[in-house]
């Protein structure tokens, strides 16, 4: 990754000190001092990050890093400080021990161009395990996408969606409940089983996002089975100061006006306040395909969330709260009565319903709000480890209306089909080892109270408890050219269903108890090339709509039954990676096989369910061993300055280990570019960029033949463009960024978008996001 | 708008109020639904009202909702040589009092439609038609009344096994037309017999 700077930055010196002591050869260390270009200050708590080695330390009073044990050769170092601009260079370490003066320059208004990493987690460089991160550019420059949108840049990432409105991810074949999203390190507890439930986080409140792909339970719990999504705010401001940033954006294809507005500041030497705070609001009529309206997949949202810190020597104390809340249309052709309807709605090749666009939402629809809020204590010891606690309180509360029958009384065309009422208490607490013996680790315990009620029309899922606790602890060895991490974690977890039959309380408790484990090993050959190797178990328990569930699912022509026998679903998850840094490229290649013992699905029964509706295909849960492989590769050549390519592929096989048989619902392979081409300097213009996107999707011919009601679509080919620039008025920075998505107004379905069988993806959208950050007041250190 | 200030106030206030009906461990009982329980088909003969031997109610009724218990069907028994009149009676008797759902079709009769399908082997030994229109011009069926008529003056063997398909479909934002929609509020088949009369 290489990040350009906007005004000159000087590296004042350089100077190569040759140790005369050589013990172990390829043992590098590094003396960084940063100083201030204008009055050659040293600057304290300047981000210093080595990417390669997923390594995070702020500098001293004296603007001093250390850093010991690198392997040599070449070492990116990023170099970010809020009020200057960001530095990013590349040195080849052939000495044992360099020093490195850099020079930040401050920016006063122009504070966008600070990398931003998700070095709040204090875990960070612990793990051995695939990390893939979004290049936090991308994330900025496409400041507004959804989560899921941002995460399609990531090899092995797919999307699974209902509608233009609703998306989720999918890694390496793995949504829903088998992945864990950890929004500003709270574990994002909604319902998120449901296929056609999206994720409930604004979507401008975050600047770093972070994948694990694979089973991580040993620091996130049971349900990370499928892998991690960290989803990190920005840092706090680390001068005083009050400042902040509008973002605003706008699309053409469904009417998009959005803006958020962030405010940050600081205050205090010694008893240090920090804060920030912000506010979104987005409105989008009906998405538009190639060749007609979507009609009713408008969304209305907003949102609000403040966090405050305070710091007083060793003691950090943090509270947050935010607030989400959505109103998203579901596509009304897609309401159906029954199976021949939908064979019919399959046969047409435009939707049945279509009316002039607008930003009307009528039912079907959904009525979601998410609420978090969080406490964190973090004390630092004097050896340098540190006792962590937090604790969080979540209530999510989905609604979801179906359109009535017409005969229907009026009171209750406004009752919710489906009400479901979730909370959720996490408690954790952790403790963290400084240096010992060259091993590093954490040790914790972590809890969660959750409770579910339902009360809308039909109960999709019963009233349930469920109680989970853990204990764990990873070591992570480090030693010359090799670094080895072994984890492991012990859960119970017990979950009781409440239903109400004939005015008498049926309870159904389900008790379960799991050991989850991780090791891997990290090795550089030589000063480039590393190989990497894992192995994780984890597991999860069987979920409620797995077990009890019993009833028509609206929207899809269905009727699911659930499981009363369900046991845990577990997977080993191994992989191998072999990276390559070179000075003009770089490459990641990974191979990995998740061996799933009783992987939880639904197929259909032979027997349909006759309904006074028509019948419908009966689609009970089963459990069988699962095999799911692949590969991914992921690269980058930097042919100059101006010009780059970088390349994502993934390939996935999923199989059921009993018959042999592909599984259903698993993610094409694709492959997606992008050529950038970028100039610090054009005209009046900073920081130009212009980049070409395709995306090639291939079809799906892995699936199991009879069981869905179409095969899956065919192929297709998307083409994005994204430019933008920086201008300069006055003192005002303004950022300006456009894309332009299905550039060629393609006509497609994907094959994991749920609304395939009643309509088309969406078609050409033309996209301008502006961000315009202001300061109230700084004060110089 | 005030819901949602509302809402925000309830926030910030941080009032984590737990009311007892919203335990998980209080469950409510889901019972009270919009639907279509039972159909009833009521027979009387058209040309002779005086005949009450042909009157019949042939009920498909399926009073839990989709799964659980299995719908019970009465067999639809004709007998040759009958002009019989059909009304339709659709129940939702999850209420109390019983909602009769075909008044509210009545109602909305200009977005409802009946479609009626015979098997094969009845084809040309029972007529159906369809009796009343609504209020779209041109008129268009409705569907909630009938005629069967087993009056014919080809002779076959009796008696016959066949079914007869009830569809509703509701026209919700499309024109109504002559053709179902992609909307089905009701789907079902009855086994009919035709015998010697």
């Amino acid at each position: 990754m290489l990040k350009k700077t906007l005004t000159t930055i000087i590296v004042f010196a350089l100077s190569w000190l040759l140790c005369n002591v050589s013990v172990a050869q390829n043992i590098h260390s590094l003396n960084i001092v940063v100083l201030d270009s204008n009055n050659l200050l040293p600057l304290e708590a300047v981000s210093i990050t080595l990417p390669q080695y997923h390594y995070y330390k702020q500098s001293n009073e004296k603007g001093e890093v250390k850093i010991d044990s690198l392997l040599g050769g070449w070492t990116t170092i990023q170099c970010s400080f809020v009020g200057y601009n960001p530095y990013t260079t590349s040195i080849y370490l052939d000495k044992k021990n360099t020093s490195l003066k850099i020079l930040l320059c401050p920016l006063h208004t122009h504070l966008h161009e600070v990398e931003i990493f998700a070095h709040t987690d204090e875990t960070e460089g612990l793990s051995i395990q695939n990390k893939n991160k979004i290049d936090p550019l991308w994330i900025e420059r496409n400041i507004g996408n959804t989560i899921t949108d941002l995460l399609k840049i990531l090899p092995g990432v797919s999307v699974l969606s209902s509608g233009p409105n609703i998306s989720k991810p999918i890694i390496r074949g793995m949504y829903g409940a088998r992945l864990v999203v950890l929004n500003n390190n709270i574990k994002q507890e909604g319902q998120q089983w449901g296929e056609e439930h999206g994720l409930e986080i604004d979507p401008f409140s975050g600047t770093a996002i972070e994948v694990i792909k694979g089973a991580a339970a040993i620091e996130y719990g049971a349900n990370s089975i499928g892998g991690v999504i960290k989803y990190q705010p920005k840092p706090f401001k680390t001068s005083n100061g009050i400042n902040g940033m509008v973002l605003m954006n706008g699309a053409t294809n469904n009417g998009l006006a959005s803006g958020s507005l962030f405010v940050e500041g600081k205050s205090g030497n010694k008893h240090q306040l920090s804060w920030r705070t912000q506010a979104t609001f987005r409105k989008a009529g009906d998405a538009r395909a190639a060749d007609y309206v979507l009609s009713n997949t408008a969304f209305t949202d907003y949102g609000i969330n403040y966090t405050i810190h305070y710091q007083y020597k060793n003691f950090h104390f943090e509270g947050s709260q935010s607030i989400w809340r959505s109103s998203l249309g579901i596509l009304r052709a897609a309401h159906i009565g029954n199976i021949t309807d939908l064979y019919a709605a399959i046969k047409n090749k435009q939707p049945a319903y279509i009316a002039p666009f607008g930003y009307k939402i009528e039912n079907p629809k959904q009525e979601l709000a998410h609420v978090v809020s969080g406490l964190k204590i973090h004390y630092e010891l004097l050896n340098g480890s540190q006792i962590v606690i937090q604790y969080s309180f979540q209530d999510n509360n989905r609604e979801e209306y179906d359109r009535p029958p017409q005969w229907s009384s009026s009171v209750n065309n406004q009752r919710a089909l489906y009400d479901l009422h979730l909370t959720t208490s996490l408690a954790e607490l952790k403790f963290e080892h400084a240096k010992w013996r060259n091993t590093k680790g954490v040790w914790g315990l972590s809890w969660m109270n959750q409770g579910n009620v339902s009360s809308g029309i039909l109960p999709l899922i019963p009233n349930y408890r469920l109680y989970n606790s853990g204990i764990y602890a990873i070591e992570k060895w480090q030693h010359k050219k090799i670094s080895a991490e072994a984890g492991i974690r012990y859960d119970w977890l017990n979950q009781t269903a409440y239903t109400r039959t004939n005015n008498s309380i049926i309870s159904k408790p389900n008790a379960y108890a799991y050991v989850s484990f991780s090791s891997g090993i990290a090795y550089w050959i030589n000063e480039s090339l590393k190989i990497q190797g894992n192995i994780a178990s984890s597991w999860r328990a069987p979920n409620m709509n797995e077990l009890y569930s019993n009833g028509l699912h609206s929207g899809i022509g269905a009727y699911e039954t659930g499981n009363e026998n369900l046991k845990t679903e577990s997977s080993i998850n191994k992989e191998i990676t072999f990276s390559v840094i070179k000075n003009t490229w770089q490459s990641d290649f990974s191979i990995f096989r998740n061996d799933m013992k009783q992987y939880i699905y639904k197929e259909p029964l032979a027997q349909p369910v006759v309904t006074i509706r028509g019948s419908f295909p009966n689609f009970v849960y089963k459990q069988n061993d699962a095999v799911f492989s692949g590969v991914e590769y992921s690269g980058k050549i930097n042919w100059s300055k101006s010009w780059n390519l970088s390349a994502q592929a993934g390939l996935l096989y999923a199989i059921n280990a009993d018959n042999n048989l592909p599984l259903i619902f698993i993610p094409a392979n694709r492959v997606s570019l992008m050529l950038t081409y970028q100039k610090e300097e054009f005209w009046k213009l900073n920081d130009v960029y212009i980049q070409f996107a395709p995306t090639f999707v291939a079809h799906q011919s892995r699936y199991p033949s009879g069981i869905d009601f179409i095969p899956p679509p065919p192929a297709y080919n998307l083409y994005a463009l994204h430019f933008g620039f920086d201008t300069h008025l006055k003192k005002q920075h303004i950022h300006w960024n456009f894309s332009i998505q299905n550039l060629l107004n393609t006509s497609y379905r994907d094959y994991l978008s749920r609304s395939r069988y009643f309509a088309d993806d969406t078609g050409i959208n033309f996209i301008l996001r502006i961000s315009v950050p202001f300061s109230i007041y700084q004060t110089k250190q | 708008m005030i819901k949602h200030v509302l809402f925000l106030a309830s926030i910030l206030t941080f009032a984590a109020c737990n009311k007892t009906d919203e335990l998980p461990e209080n469950p409510k009982e889901h019972n009270e639904q919009e639907m279509i329980t039972t159909i009833q088909l009521i027979g009387g003969v058209m040309d002779n009202s005086n005949d009450t031997l042909h009157h019949f109610t042939a009920t498909w009724s399926d009073p839990d909702g989709a799964g659980g218990n299995l719908p019970t069907i009465d067999t639809l028994v004709l007998d040759t040589g009958v002009f019989y009149w059909v009304n339709v009676v659709l129940l939702n008797t999850t209420k109390n009092p019983i909602d009769t759902i075909s008044n509210e079709v009545y109602e909305e009769r200009n977005v409802h439609q009946f479609f009626y399908t015979l098997s094969e082997n009845l084809e040309n030994k029972v007529k159906l038609n369809i009796l009343d229109f609504d209020n779209n011009t041109p008129p268009l069926p409705v569907g909630l009344s009938i005629t069967l008529n087993t009056k014919t003056n080809t002779t076959y063997s009796l008696p016959i096994l066949g079914s007869l398909r009830v569809q509703l479909s509701h026209y919700d934002g499309v024109p109504k037309t002559n053709a179902p929609s992609n909307e089905t509020d009701l789907d079902v088949v009855f086994p009919v017999k035709l015998r010697d009369r």
